[in-house]
């Protein structure tokens, strides 16, 4: 037996133009299948599909942008990325956790059934689409900054938490890939309540909860869903999240508990039971 | 005989949307070459087919600045000919000249000819072009009219983006501003003239997205001397756009804004919740400029030199396409692309953002960029009559 190979770094950049996106994922399970458990993807621009369905248990750190479905259908894989993620972060994702240094657009963890997401920055419209649970499976998503319009629309079951935290000021050198070590835990802010959400909050939501740190108001809320009281049992439910976000992007856990959640919840499980009627036969 | 190789008919069987579109802007007004923005749109290759590319570049001819360059596409000597007769009795052709193609980049091409004109006959220069462009592009037979402004052009054909830029040696002109397309072909055929961008006088529109209102926008459109031929959706954008800056007089320091809100203006359940001042004008573009909204997802980058050069970022309502901006790090230029990769792979700038659905952002030369996200309606509180 050859001596166990842990680390590759795989450069994505290799002759000065990024690399096809099917090139970069032979090369990652190629590496897998050889035995290695973290990968490094360095100079990554773009690059599609990274991680899609992988089901070992191995790390993917990514310094760069990624492209979009980053982590697509995977099932246990964490990636890091040291950068942005285009759209469509942990599509259908399975388990696994999946980390981003800097901001995730539209349509993250779309129709996703486990695993957790945790963004540092903002993100754009349709936060966790049809995301369901089932039993033990809840995906969680949170994000560090704001969310844009549609936030949890259609939304069956697990968790998504926007914090409306600022890393603007936390980080001083945003030109290179940010790492944990470079926000500053002292200079993170809180974003005003008018900024942190958008119109049409959790439309159609059926299962599942919102938790949203700050005030949102009634007109923000879209259809079928209703403020509930905040309660100690959330506030247990909702600390090992926190601690694992604050442990991530080096905020201090105190200036989360400082400002008060709206909780979302569905007004009913089957909210549009009574708008559409049976098929006759 | 039919001709069966013709480059400015459309194909009768369409082919069968992930459009590529990136732009970028000197803030400075400082002209670089094509090889910028092949980049930015060459790395979305996955967004795109090989059925569609294009460019706009402005500020192209300076010793031309007064003239209006109509590019056009052409099958043969003949239709030349015919554009040419055309041209003659209602301008005068002060400069004409082949545009210079590589040879060894697309198997099949039309020939791309250039006329530097000066408007004779009587009436606002601008609707005569208009109405020229839209005459050589459905009356002259295998002729095909790409843009008609002044120091600008389109350069645009069936291929990949980034052959159609090596096409046209766009590495060998400069430009301030430029905009690209990559395109995917979905609902309507892909060939030449179907190409993005779409342009009318001196503006130039790149979409990806559909535009499901087009019947609606089409009629409007022909009520106000339009004429929709092109068989692709995104024609109508560059037609609103036009007569709603050019034509509506609407004061030009708010004219963008203006036309941003009609092709997406702000639901009822929003307006009723505006301010006063606002509410009116919310109210009364929405009454106003009904057949004019676009529906649909769209993202869109509009170029144009009217009233000023300047570069507007926008998408539908609902966000359904994706679009990011950026600027660079000593705000000299402003990107527009959509992925926010194609803009580092050129500038690693750390300011960038997503802009607001429904809502642009726009940038122009020695103006702060208008982000659109703090007030609906910047800019817009000023009496109604």
């Amino acid at each position: 037996m050859t001596t166990k190979k842990r680390k590759i770094t795989i450069n994505a950049e290799p002759e000065g133009w990024p690399m096809d996106y099917r090139e970069l994922n032979k090369k990652i399970r190629k590496a897998i299948r050889d035995g290695y458990t973290h990968l490094i993807l360095q100079n990554v621009k773009g690059q599609r599909f990274i991680g899609a369905g992988i089901k070992e248990p191995v790390t993917i750190e990514i310094f760069g942008d990624a492209g979009l479905d980053l982590g697509v259908f995977s099932e246990g894989i964490t990636a890091i990325v040291h950068g942005c993620s285009e759209y469509l972060l942990g599509n259908t994702l399975n388990a696994g956790e999946l980390i981003v240094y800097g901001d995730s657009w539209d349509v993250t963890g779309m129709g996703a059934r486990g695993g957790r997401i945790f963004v540092m920055g903002n993100g754009g419209s349709r936060i966790g689409i049809h995301m369901k649970e089932f039993k033990d499976k809840k995906p969680v998503i949170v994000y560090g900054g704001t969310v844009k319009q549609y936030c949890g629309e259609y939304m069956a079951g697990g968790m998504i938490v926007v914090l409306g935290l600022d890393f603007g000021d936390a980080i001083a050198d945003r030109k290179k890939p940010v790492e944990r070590e470079d926000i500053d835990p002292n200079k993170v802010k809180d974003i005003i309540d008018e900024k942190i959400v958008q119109s049409d909050l959790c439309g159609g939501i059926h299962g599942g909860t919102v938790y949203i740190r700050g005030d949102v108001p009634d007109h923000s809320l879209g259809v079928y869903a209703i403020k509930d009281e905040f309660t100690q049992e959330d506030k247990e439910i909702l600390a090992p999240i926190i601690e694992r976000f604050c442990e991530l992007f080096n905020v201090p856990v105190d200036l989360i508990w400082k400002k008060k959640f709206t909780k979302i919840t569905p007004v009913s499980s089957r909210p549009f039971g009574k708008v559409y009627t049976y098929t006759p036969i | 005989m039919i001709k069966t190789n013709s480059f400015t008919t459309p194909p009768i069987n369409p082919n069968h949307d992930a459009c590529g579109i990136a732009a970028l802007l000197n803030l400075d007004g400082k002209k670089v070459s094509g090889v910028k923005i092949k980049n930015m749109i060459a790395l979305m290759k996955e967004r795109e087919n090989g059925l569609g590319g294009g460019f706009a570049a402005y500020g192209l001819f300076p010793k031309h600045k007064e003239q209006y360059c109509i590019q056009t596409i052409l099958d043969d000597f003949e239709a030349k000919e015919l554009v040419e007769e055309f041209l003659k009795d209602y301008t005068d052709i002060l400069e004409e000249e082949k545009v210079i193609v590589r040879k060894d980049v697309i198997k099949e091409y039309p020939m791309t000819w250039r006329f530097f004109v000066d408007v004779t006959c009587k009436g606002d220069p601008d609707d005569i072009i208009k109405d020229i462009m839209m005459h050589i592009n459905t009356s002259i037979r295998g002729a095909f009219c790409i843009s008609g402004g002044k120091n600008m052009a389109v350069f645009k054909g069936c291929g990949w983006a980034a052959d159609i830029a090596e096409f046209y040696q766009l590495d060998k002109i400069k430009a301030y501003m430029w905009s690209a397309h990559s395109r995917f072909p979905t609902n309507t055929p892909g060939w030449w003239g179907g190409a993005h961008p779409f342009s009318v006088l001196g503006h130039a529109v790149v979409h990806n997205g559909e535009i499901t209102s087009y019947g609606t926008n089409a009629e409007y459109l022909k009520e106000l001397g339009y004429e929709c031929k092109l068989l692709t959706d995104t024609e109508v954008l560059a037609y609103i756009f036009d007569f709603l800056t050019r034509k509506s007089n609407y004061p030009p320091k708010i004219v963008h804004q203006i036309a941003c809100m009609v092709l997406s203006p702000p639901y009822w359940k929003d307006i009723d919740r505006m301010p006063p001042k606002l509410k009116k004008w919310a109210t009364a573009i929405r009454i106003t400029h009904r057949k004019a909204m676009a529906n649909g997802p769209f993202a869109i980058v509009i170029t144009t030199d009217f009233p000023k050069p300047t570069m507007i970022g926008h998408s539908d309502r609902k966000k359904l396409r994706p679009l990011i901006a950026a600027v660079s790090e000593d705000e000299s230029t402003f990107y527009l692309s959509s992925e926010l990769s194609s803009i580092h792979l050129v500038d690693q700038t750390p300011n960038f953002w997503q802009p607001d659905p429904g809502k642009p952002v726009i940038a122009s030369i020695g103006e702060p960029i208008i982000k659109g996200t703090k007030e609906p309606l910047e800019g817009l509180p000023i009496k109604i009559k």
